[in-house]
């Protein structure tokens, strides 16, 4: 069997084939799915289905929040080989690509270098990096090919899924390996010595256990635009990215499954850091993750624990003068939630966190500083009548630092194992369809971004001499904290087969973070600068007018984004490297158009950005640089030479040599050609 | 089916059949083959198991025969009796699905008034978006569970 969509999706398509094959499992084995089958529920309801919004199963028209689901068949047709390259495609997702790899994604403005404001999920489970509480897309250890589907929920969703999903989260689901039947052997060549190998394969062992194995590499050269020194210090000149997955599950019991995930990957890729400065970043990450779900008197019960441990190092600029630094990191969480269904128009779910988040000292070993947090969550969804909902989610975070080993000079230990932090955030939402085909939706959020380690982190291993000058991470770094007021509307284009979505928000964040103040703090004797600070808030009113569809085989979408954020920040402009309402493109417009005939795909997406500012350290200093990407292309043709081989030609960024996507160095014209093999 | 076609269904066979209002015995429009497939999918997400070549019944007026031997290709489909003992019986009205509900035995009814009086375990609608509809008594009497997060996306009675 070829490959399928989320489950059998495909084969299901024609009636009699689905019902055989469902009819079949039920027949077979009778096994009680209590993982989510997202492509049989799909294929059942004629939507994406998503729980990413409330962590109950629902139809993404239904979700009381604003979110877009990019499906596995978009993603083949995008020829994108990266994943912010696919998010680029949802409209109020923006990305700055700084290298042939490296790129930060944002949801609705207040992107730049080392965004720490979105939560990135691979199956739940969270692959954003707690040092400096970024994401390094090259270092996610999935492969395209097994990617079932994409959730994009724009807005915070903290009250679900906890610290970091403050302009959004990204959930990335992959095909169940219990359930979907996949094989995928993939080879890529392009410009820029452009060259990957990408492999999916699932089997089974019996009808009760399955497995689901891939692994891939990619190099590719940097962009050669820039003459500046920092930049060309620092840059490699090949990023390489190479990851491994095994995933499994198992039916252990007819109302009992159990998972068991383990993954490495490897990234070298140049970035902009947290200063808004280059810098090449080499990342070795695994992760453990056991998962046991159980469907129960008491509801739909699932605990998750899981270890992510990463070794980094970094190559950047301080002083002028290039150095390395690098440490570990490691996360352990442990989930359980129950998802019950109290009456037949009201859902809860019951959440409980515990999670342990720690980073190494450097240069020199002896001391961690980390936290613990202790989270409960309870979220209601209530179907008032067949077009009416209304939901709200609340979750409490009891956050305690710690640091052990040496003092943690300029402080002292207390000031680390004393501290607390409780924070509550929520969601609520209200989804009502007055007529068919038209919904309203109505929401408001409160999200908590929880400064990120590297902010807390204290490296001291010596006694300094009195009243010297020292640069630490400071315990008493408050959260940032994001709400988020919006007000949704969809109604459905039958005359286009599509549907126009207009979206009015307005979003306000509070003690804004930044890693490095500059401050003098007097500390128990000391000066200190922090790198770990709060510097205001910023507050942005924006619009979202998106509309898609398709008629026949012809598939359309248009969207513009307005987002005008105003900061108000403590800092006299210019002394930090942080300037919201300059770097925020006011305005974006994206149109994708493509067509299918016979053998043939066509994509072709179009995205145009207003100029703005962005910080980027170069040669001549920190400074503002203007950014006027314009029209940028993304393109790709797909020939199916057989039902089990295709050919893909792609490129990006084709409509110039080079194009300025960011405050740092130009990105080049990229084509590649794809080969795909299903098995 | 939506809540306003129903209705009308309903007020035209009143006016049309009185002596068939008169006794309640309304029935619904016959399934079309949208709601087949709709329902055959849903009866995809039961964990009862059954034997192969699963013998499926439909009454008169509850379904064309063709169209659920084409949803359900690997059952034995054939026109029949409100009655236990198949698999699943396609009914056209409540009280066809209470005759026929029996433990290991799925009613499938033309209405969601079948399912609103417990005579059959599912129903759907497929305008203006898929709905269905499940019975938790008429599941239990039928002794069958359906898969978690599908009960969590269906509307329960």
């Amino acid at each position: 069997m070829k490959n399928t969509m989320c489950l059998k999706s495909k084969l299901l398509r024609s009636p009699s084939g689905l019902v055989l094959t469902l009819l079949g499992i039920a027949l077979a084995s009778g096994a009680q799915a209590q993982s989510m089958n997202y492509g049989s529920l799909e294929d059942l309801f004629g939507e994406a289905v998503t729980t990413s919004a409330t962590g109950k199963p629902q139809r993404a028209s239904e979700a009381p929040a604003p979110m877009t689901i990019i499906s596995a068949e978009e993603i083949t047709r995008s020829g994108a080989r990266d994943i912010p390259s696919i998010l680029n495609r949802v409209a109020g997702v923006d990305v700055l690509a700084w290298g042939a790899e490296g790129a930060d994604v944002g949801v609705r403005g207040y992107n730049q270098g080392s965004n720490a404001r979105l939560l990135v999920l691979v199956n739940g489970r969270q692959v954003y990096l707690d040092h400096y509480g970024i994401t390094v897309w090259a270092a996610i250890p999935v492969q395209l090919a097994e990617i079932c589907q994409i959730e994009v929920v724009k807005g915070p969703e903290v009250a679900l899924f906890g610290f970091n999903a403050v302009s959004g989260v990204v959930n990335i689901v992959t095909y169940n390996p219990l359930y979907d039947d996949v094989g995928t052997a993939q080879v890529t060549v392009g410009t820029q010595g452009q060259k990957e190998l990408s492999a999916v394969k699932s089997f089974k062992l019996g009808d009760k256990v399955g497995f689901r194995l891939s692994a891939g590499g990619t190099n590719i050269d940097e962009y050669d635009t820039s003459s500046d020194v920092p930049t060309k210090q620092l840059r490699s000149n090949q990023d390489v990215r190479r990851a491994v997955s095994l995933d499994s599950l198992a039916q252990v019991l007819p109302n009992v499954q159990a998972g068991f995930e383990g993954t490495w990957s490897r990234a070298d890729v140049f970035e902009a850091g947290a200063l808004q400065g280059p810098h090449q970043g080499q990342f070795n990450i695994h992760s453990l993750k056991g998962t046991v779900k159980a469907d129960t008197d008491w509801g739909l019960i699932e605990t998750t624990a899981y270890n992510n441990h990463m070794d980094f190092t970094i190559h950047t600029l301080s002083g002028g003068n290039v150095i390395q630094f690098g440490s570990t990191t490691n996360l352990t969480v442990v989930q359980a939630q129950d998802l019950l269904k109290l009456t037949p128009s009201l859902t809860t779910r019951l959440g409980l966190e515990y999670r342990d988040n720690a980073m190494d000292s450097y240069p020199a070993e002896g001391s961690v500083t980390g936290y613990r947090v202790a989270s409960v969550s309870n979220m209601y969804d209530w179907q008032i009548d067949e077009n009416l909902s209304f939901t709200a989610a609340g979750r409490w975070d009891h956050m305690m630092l710690y640091h052990d080993g040496f003092r943690p000079y300029p402080f002292t230990s207390a000031d680390y194992n004393d501290r607390t932090v409780d924070t509550f955030a929520y969601n609520v939402g209200l989804v009502w369809r007055p007529v068919a085909g038209d919904t309203v939706t109505l929401t408001a959020a409160r999200g908590i971004q929880s400064p990120s380690l590297i902010e807390f982190n204290n490296n001291a291993v010596t006694t300094p001499a009195p009243k010297a000058t020292m640069q630490t991470g400071n315990p008493y770094t408050r959260p940032a904290v994001a709400t988020n007021y919006e007000l949704d509307y969809q109604h459905a284009l039958d005359f286009l087969g599509g549907t126009i979505k207009a979206s009015v928000l307005y979003q306000k964040t509070s003690d804004l973070t930044t890693i490095f103040s500059g401050f003098r703090y007097p500390v128990n004797g000391y000066t200190a600068t922090f790198t770990g600070d709060n510097v205001g808030d910023s507050s942005q009113w924006g619009t979202e007018l998106e509309l898609r569809g398709h008629i026949d085989a012809l598939r359309w979408s248009a969207s513009w984004v307005w987002m005008n954020p105003v900061d108000h920040l403590t800092f006299a402009p210019g002394s930090q490297t942080l300037n919201f309402q300059e770097s925020t493109p006011k305005n974006t417009v994206k149109g994708n158009i493509g067509y299918d005939f016979g053998r043939w795909t066509t994509d072709l997406l179009l995205i145009w950005q207003a100029e703005h500012k962005a910080y980027f350290l170069t040669a001549a200093g920190q400074g503002l640089h203007k950014v006027d990407p314009g029209v940028t292309a993304q393109a790709s043709v797909s020939y199916k030479v057989s039902d089990s081989f295709s050919l893909t030609l792609a490129g990006s960024n084709l409509l110039h040599d080079e194009t300025q996507l960011t405050a740092g160095p130009k990105a080049e014209r990229r084509v590649w050609g794809t080969a795909t093999y299903k098995f | 089916m939506n809540k306003s076609k129903r209705t009308a269904i309903i007020a035209g066979m009143s006016v049309l059949c009185v002596g068939s209002a008169a006794t309640g015995m309304t029935s619904a429009a016959e399934m079309d083959a949208k709601q087949v497939t709709i329902a055959a999918k849903a009866l995809g997400f039961l964990t009862t198991k059954a034997p192969a070549g699963a013998k499926v019944v439909v009454t008169a007026g509850a379904a064309p025969v063709a169209a659920v031997q084409a949803a359900l290709p690997g059952a034995a489909v054939a026109a029949g009796d409100a009655a236990p003992g198949a698999y699943a019986v396609f009914v056209s009205s409540a009280a066809e699905g209470k005759k026929a509900l029996a433990k290991g035995t799925v009613t499938v009814g033309n209405d969601v008034a079948c399912v609103d009086a417990g005579g059959c375990v599912i129903a759907v609608e497929t305008t203006p978006k898929v709905t269905i509809y499940v019975s938790k008594a008429a599941a239990s009497a039928a002794g069958v569970e359906f898969d978690p997060n599908f009960k969590m996306m269906v509307t329960e009675k």
